[in-house]
């Protein structure tokens, strides 16, 4: 058996998958996000401290946006913030053209017949004492799409058709079932209300790996038959590449690098996207590898950010600057932002001719 | 030929349930030699954590090995007393959580101190300053500052070299690596597979690192033994495996395994589920997803064969190819083990 | 791709819900069966006891009294014997059941009902709700309980009515607190998350989605405060507080039986061995569906039984 084909140095090819379009207003868009928290510390009373600090993120309708980062940078805050879980500092949602910043309880209930999100556990998300047609059903019920009876049987079992499950599964508890499994269990109820946006928690992350490659296939396909747009989020930038338009990398609260995928992978430019990608182990023995950066010491304390940018205590980069003032996300190539004094201040003209858009 | 250190012949362990008795680990055969670095890699349901803490005698109740031996050079591993004595000084196990394996109410100084001064003599002064110059080798800062703290005062990955530092301490000849990184995030995960490597090379310590992920495997191990459904499927050194493997279940391993430096591939999966014990499918326990089984491969399990040199797998297919398939083997005829 | 297969993970799964497969190892289990038998057997004659009486309880036959059971040289005429106004004891003793029965089980139904939906309140809502509920849980802890009931039925007149209300007043902060402290734990399951992002509201995630998750925990409380009742019953009717003549309960029958204890000793033992044996069933089952219902301790019981198939394995092999 072959392995994946490579095509690193090959020039871009189509490969035939429809682009989301660009011209679009987006379908989810977020303004100068903040989310903070309030810990008491050990040492001086109460801190704040902000998992998500003043981002601006958007998901253009039809695409798979990647949110990466390791744990402890906001990534599931922001997903959380999305959903209308957790209660904002600043800044501004819209979805489709609407703002739902100030939404109420009652408007994100309704909200959510478009707005859904896919669990990351399999095994804690569904209610081990529900069948399977008691759990996909729920929000069939709840918002009168199918109250009972033999729509919402059908309704159920078309769910179960779209996530390729036996329809014989509707009538069994979760433990019958593997981690693949259950996970297309919740991907079918989070489907049930025929949702526009749909943020991914690290669906996959629990997931053996024979098994991820499944759901993520399964999440494309009903991608494009739906016509569903992503929020990916994910602490692995391999899983995310197969799956993402354009990735966001998080860092401590805030966005690094934001970058359509090839660019992303190909020629990353924060430090941090390019630690990241060097220190992911690659299955292949005889890949030559460039030397690796390795990250000195460990990923502060969101309670104690560093000052100016928050990366420069690892950063192999850091100049001076780095340390007083946090950069901007800016755009240094065509669909390529990146916040770091160090790429703007040295920043070429656009890239040559080649490079896929 | 190197010595060899740890040999584990015809492993069966097993664990109750309510309708039975279940086999975690069937008829598994491996070995670690000196200084060699194996990778045992497999997914939920494969053994392989359990493999490792039989071999140590850790199997927790309520699961039972219930045949086979363990030897660590010669002598059995299911003795208490034998085991006792070599667990922990001669064989080394870290896990996938540090704050789990490290006791939360000692100092760190203790906690090494204790392996120093049980299992290799050590003086209190002399641990200390052993002590400070192991945290030092693991590369944490401050070290002296830091041995008066505890465990939760450490981050993940400080963490985990500690543990990593009291498992170094009793200068074992083997360290058994269980997931040792799966838990931490991936920049954390290159520097402590970099610094494993580093002390293996050093120290002369031989490392079997368990894992789900062949991109650790590829990058870290010399061998491999790929283990599916409680049994070793396929076992051939590193670069071979990943060029050329002969078990189905690692071809499709290799080709699902997703990939940072390459832009535009495919990824491919293995359709179905693993199993989650080694009785749950009959004959092969990768028959009912492997495209390539056929009647035999659904009635009876296959050996693992040494179908060329160093190059073992259990599969029908391939060991007709080999002309090999004529041989019939029971559980407790496994073929002989080379090195 | 392919339809993918159900492939149940191992073979210990079922697909009978939870509590099927409860019933199915309580009929293969030792001490949980007997006690669940004995008070099923209890409860049973509680409530067939005017079919089943021998005697009208109340009926006084003044030139049969203080007749001795069967054993002791009595007749088969009054198998447990009579008290000093004639009365056969065996049917003293079903009426009784009945009532000691219905005060239990009305006690655990209304202490218990009131007290798990305070505690999942107090449990889900959190902050403030949680912190008055408590408090008043706590307060009430601390008042000594019979001594409370005591005051109560002697200030207003004691009747079995009065009783059952005084016990729930004294019994709901146990379920409580447990409910509380279950609820908390669950709290944050990712699938209540879900069931909020279905559109649930609290009444449907406490009810639909906490509680059926507590049944095991609950039953195990349940059954003991039957047996804790059943005593609490006795003792306030044997001080003469509880249920009142004509009407019978056991610890009644033992208040009115203390004077003859040197002459008609069966009058005082009988009644008690009874209360015994129901309170000891009710914690026979209760022990055994604490462990049943975890599955912590349910691998422990199973690793015993895998012991001796290991040894019957080598055997096979050698």
């Amino acid at each position: 058996m072959t392995h994946a084909e490579a095509a690193v140095s090959s020039p871009a090819a189509d490969d035939g998958a429809p682009t989301p379009s660009s011209s679009a207003p987006p379908i989810m868009k977020a303004t100068d996000l903040t989310v903070e928290y309030v810990v008491r510390g050990r040492k001086a009373g109460k801190r704040t401290v902000s998992a998500v600090d003043h981002i601006d993120l958007e998901v253009r309708p039809g695409e798979t946006l990647g949110l990466v980062g390791e744990s402890g940078c906001g990534k599931t805050t922001t997903g959380r913030a999305l959903l209308g879980r957790v209660p904002l500092a600043s800044g501004r949602i819209e979805f489709d053209g609407t703002d739902i910043t100030r939404y109420s309880k009652r408007q994100w209930r309704e909200l959510h017949r478009d707005v859904q999100l896919i669990f990351q556990d399999p095994y804690a998300s569904l209610n081990p004492r529900l069948t399977v047609r008691e759990i996909i059903g729920e929000p069939l019920k709840l918002h009168g799409v199918a109250r009972k009876g033999e729509p919402l049987r059908q309704a159920v079992d078309e769910l179960l058709d779209m996530v390729r499950l036996p329809r014989a599964a509707a009538e069994r508890y979760p433990h019958a079932f593997s981690g693949g499994q259950r996970q297309r269990i919740v991907i079918a109820r989070a489907l049930a209300l025929r949702p526009r946006f749909v943020v991914a928690d690290e669906p996959v992350s629990a997931l053996d790996v024979s098994i991820q490659a499944q759901v993520i296939g399964l999440l494309q396909d009903l991608q494009r038959e739906l016509g569903l747009s992503y929020l990916f989020i994910a602490h692995n930038l391999a899983v995310v590449k197969h799956i993402a338009d354009r990735v966001a990398v998080m860092y401590l609260g805030h966005i690094v690098e934001l970058a359509d995928k090839v660019s992303l992978y190909r020629q990353p430019l924060h430090p941090y996207t390019q630690a990241l990608l060097s220190a992911a182990p690659i299955p292949d023995p005889t890949v030559q590898r460039p030397e690796r950066v390795i990250l000195r010491g460990d990923p502060p304390s969101p309670i104690a950010p560093p000052s100016g940018c928050r990366f420069h205590t690892r950063c192999p980069l850091a100049i001076e600057r780095c340390s007083v003032e946090t950069p901007p996300l800016l755009e240094v190539a065509p669909g390529h932002r990146t916040a770091c004094w160090v790429v703007q201040e040295t920043a070429v003209p656009l890239p040559s001719a080649g490079a896929p858009a | 030929m190197t010595e060899r250190l740890l040999e584990i012949e015809n492993l069966c362990v097993a664990f109750p349930t309510r309708s039975g008795p279940v086999y975690g680990v069937k008829g598994v055969t491996m070995n670690v030699a000196r200084q060699e670095r194996l990778g045992v890699v497999g997914e939920s349901g494969s053994g392989k954590s359990v493999t490792a803490l039989a071999a140590m005698g850790l199997v927790q109740s309520p699961g039972r090995v219930v045949g086979g031996t363990v030897k660590w050079r010669g002598r059995s591993m299911f003795d208490k007393a034998e085991a006792a004595d070599i667990r922990g000084r001669d064989v080394a196990m870290i896990f996938q959580d540090a704050m789990v394996s490290l006791n939360p109410l000692m100092t760190v100084e203790r906690q090494i101190g204790e392996v120093l001064m049980k299992r290799r003599g050590y003086s209190k002064t002399h641990a200390r300053r052993r002590a400070i110059e192991l945290l030092e080798m693991v590369g944490i800062p401050f070290p002296a500052e830091r041995l008066k703290q505890m465990p939760y005062e450490f981050s993940g990955g400080m963490r985990q070299r500690v543990m990593i530092a009291v498992a170094l301490a009793s200068e074992p000849e083997l360290l058994i690596a269980d997931e040792p990184t799966t838990a931490l995030d991936v920049t954390i995960q290159a520097q402590i597979l970099e610094l494993i490597r580093e002390l293996s090379d050093h120290l002369g310590v031989a490392v079997m690192m368990i894992t789900h992920d062949l991109g650790v495997v590829a990058e870290f191990c010399d061998r491999v033994q790929v283990m599916y459904g409680g049994r070793v499927v396929e076992r051939a050194p590193v670069e071979p495996l990943f060029a050329a493997p002969y078990h189905p279940y690692s071809a499709g391993l290799v080709a699902s395994s997703p990939r940072v430096d390459v832009v535009r591939d495919r990824l491919t999966s293995i359709a179905g589920d693993p199993p989650a014990h080694a009785d749950a499918v009959p004959g092969c326990p990768f028959n009912p997803r492997c495209p390539e089984a056929n009647d035999r491969c659904r009635v009876e399990a296959p050996p693992l064969l040494e179908l060329q040199d160093r190059r073992w797998a259990a599969c029908w297919r391939r060991a007709e190819e080999y002309g090999l398939a004529e041989r019939s083997h029971g559980l407790d005829e496994t073929a002989e083990v080379a090195t | 791709m392919t339809d993918v297969a159900i492939t149940a993970p191992t073979t210990t799964v079922s697909d009978a819900s939870p509590l099927r497969t409860l019933l199915h190892d309580l009929l293969r289990s030792g001490t949980g069966l007997v006690g669940a038998v004995v008070l099923l057997l209890m409860i049973g004659a509680a409530v067939f006891a005017p079919w089943i009486s021998p005697h009208d309880p109340a009926a006084q036959d003044l030139s049969s009294r203080l007749q001795p059971p069967l054993f002791w040289g009595g007749t088969f005429e009054h198998v447990l014997g009579t008290d000093q106004l004639g009365r056969d004891l065996l049917s003293r003793l079903l009426s009784g059941a009945r009532l000691s029965m219905l005060v239990a089980v009305a006690v655990v139904a209304i202490a218990g009902g009131f007290g798990t939906t305070m505690g999942l309140i107090a449990g889900y809502r959190g902050k403030t709700t949680d912190a008055v509920i408590m408090r008043i849980a706590d307060m009430q802890l601390a008042f000594p309980g019979i001594l409370l009931a005591l005051v109560i039925l002697y200030a207003i007149g004691p009747s079995a009515s009065l009783l059952i209300i005084v016990l729930s007043i004294n019994g709901w902060m146990v379920y409580a607190r447990i409910t509380r402290s279950l609820v908390l734990g669950l709290r944050k399951s990712e699938y209540i998350e879900a069931a909020e992002i279905s559109g649930a509201g609290p009444a449907r995630i406490m009810g639909r989605h906490i509680l059926p998750n507590l049944v095991s925990p609950l039953l195990t409380l349940s059954v003991l405060e039957f047996a804790r009742i059943i005593l609490a019953e006795a003792s306030l009717s044997f001080l003469g507080y509880g249920v009142q003549p004509p009407n019978a309960s056991w610890g009644l029958i033992i208040g009115q039986g203390q004077d003859y204890l040197t002459s008609a000793w069966w009058l005082v033992t009988i009644p008690g061995v009874v209360i015994c044996i129901t309170v000891l069933s009710a914690n026979l089952l209760a022990s055994w569906l604490r462990i049943h219902t975890d599955p912590k301790q349910r691998e422990k019981q199973l690793g015993r039984q895998l012991d001796a198939l290991v040894v019957e394995i080598a055997k096979e092999r050698t």
